[in-house]
């Protein structure tokens, strides 16, 4: 029975041999990466250029109406220079401000301010000119705002030369204690971020 | 048991007389070595000597400013062109009676995924598998100096020669073969900034050893 064993098994190693196709020999695999870089750096530019002016306001149209809006500015962040290539997130950007801590009410997410004389009086940042106090025409302005899109560009599409971001900015005494309300002056800093990546 | 092998005995007769009908058992034996001492070892490496093993080549950062409008052209972080070449070697190593019964040199064959190209020309040597970067993928060459970019990259299923092994077909000792690879986007068409997109690029790429 053994060598029938050698038998068989002698004639299956012939019929392989025989097979006229190139063998299958010695394979190794070797793994590529690489991470596509840009050195391009965009040039942005404010306009107006920062300080932003609002204008002069009357307080007491603004007291008299916690959700009232006034001195609509806009401001905008024009892109030039940006790498002409795409990246695969797209560009985003982020604002944040100094809140405005004589705000007690849970409005004070929206209302910055840095210094100034006024009392109860915010800053703004809106999203559109005929914008009203309410959440969607405001950006936050406690740093939760990150990684927003740049509005018509999608992920992987490239900044084009003369990009601008929009945005518009204004005073309010919204989520403001009228009685302790003082006309005066205000100052804010809003800080934006923006990220190609 | 006698009635299973018998039956085996019958099948395998049947399948060699399928395969060409040789007239003798003993004759396919010695056509082709089958015991040990028969092969190479086969490792890609990182230096020309064969002592650092690469599974993987980074190529880091490249720039991909350089290949905007570029065509069959590779880039690194510093520039285009050798800088952006990467050399690995692959070495065979022990071979002993590669004996190929047409006496033609052996071949080592690479073989990957190509990136699919939207338009254009067909692709048959841009690598890629995948990664976020859009429209990038990596070339390969057979040589690491004196190298055309634009015509010496090579194709999906090229068959490497193998320096200095003898056209007798059988292949003693070691060999080392020079191979370079740099990142790139491929055809003219292919390297339009609209095409192309920052992000990371992987490719995978066999290679394997044949001998007609």
């Amino acid at each position: 029975m053994i060598n029938k064993h050698f038998y068989l098994s002698g004639f299956l190693w012939g019929a392989l041999a025989v097979v006229p196709s190139a063998q299958a020999l010695p394979v190794q695999g070797l793994d590529f990466t690489a991470t596509v870089t840009s050195t391009a750096t965009c040039t942005i530019t404010a306009e107006p250029a920062s300080p932003l002016q609002l204008p002069d306001t009357n307080a007491v149209e603004l007291i008299g109406n916690s959700k009232a809006l006034s001195g609509i500015t806009p401001l905008s962040w024009v892109f030039t220079g940006c790498p002409k290539l795409g990246a695969p997130a797209g560009p985003t950007f982020g604002v944040r401000g100094t809140l405005n801590n004589e705000i007690i009410s849970s409005d004070k997410v929206w209302l910055s301010k840095t210094s100034g004389t006024s009392e109860q009086f915010s800053v703004v940042l809106l999203n559109k000119e005929n914008a009203a106090f309410i959440p969607d025409d405001l950006y936050k302005l406690d740093g939760s705002v990150v990684d927003v899109a740049f509005p018509g560009l999608g992920a992987g599409q490239p900044v084009p030369d003369n990009y601008a971001l929009h945005f518009w900015v204004a005073m309010t005494c919204g989520g403001c204690q009228a009685e302790s309300a003082k006309a005066g002056s205000l100052s804010s800093t809003l800080t934006f971020t923006f990220a190609y990546k | 048991m006698d009635r299973v092998n018998k039956t085996l005995i019958t099948a395998g007769l049947m399948l060699i007389t399928f395969c060409g009908g040789f007239p003798a058992s003993a004759a396919l034996f010695t056509a082709a070595p089958l015991s040990g001492n028969t092969t190479c070892l086969m490792s890609i490496t990182s230096d020309v000597a064969g002592n650092i093993t690469l599974a993987s080549l980074d190529f880091g950062p490249v720039n991909g400013d350089a290949l905007i409008g570029s065509a069959w052209q590779v880039a690194g972080a510093a520039g285009t062109g050798v800088n952006g070449l990467r050399n690995f070697w692959i070495q065979l190593k022990g071979c002993d009676q590669w004996d190929s019964a047409g006496k033609t040199t052996p071949k080592v064959t690479m073989t990957g995924q190509l990136y699919t190209a939207s338009s254009g020309p067909e692709n048959t040597a841009l690598f890629r598998s995948g990664g976020t970067a859009k429209g990038f993928g990596v070339l390969l060459y057979d040589r690491q100096s004196s190298i055309n970019f634009g015509s010496d990259q090579r194709p999906n299923g090229y068959p490497i020669p193998i320096p200095l092994a003898p056209d007798t077909g059988i292949l003693k000792g070691n060999y080392a073969i020079p191979m370079a690879a740099g990142v790139s986007c491929g055809a003219e068409a292919w390297c339009a900034p609209q095409s192309l997109g920052m992000g990371t690029v992987n490719a995978h790429v066999n290679f394997e050893l044949q001998y007609p």
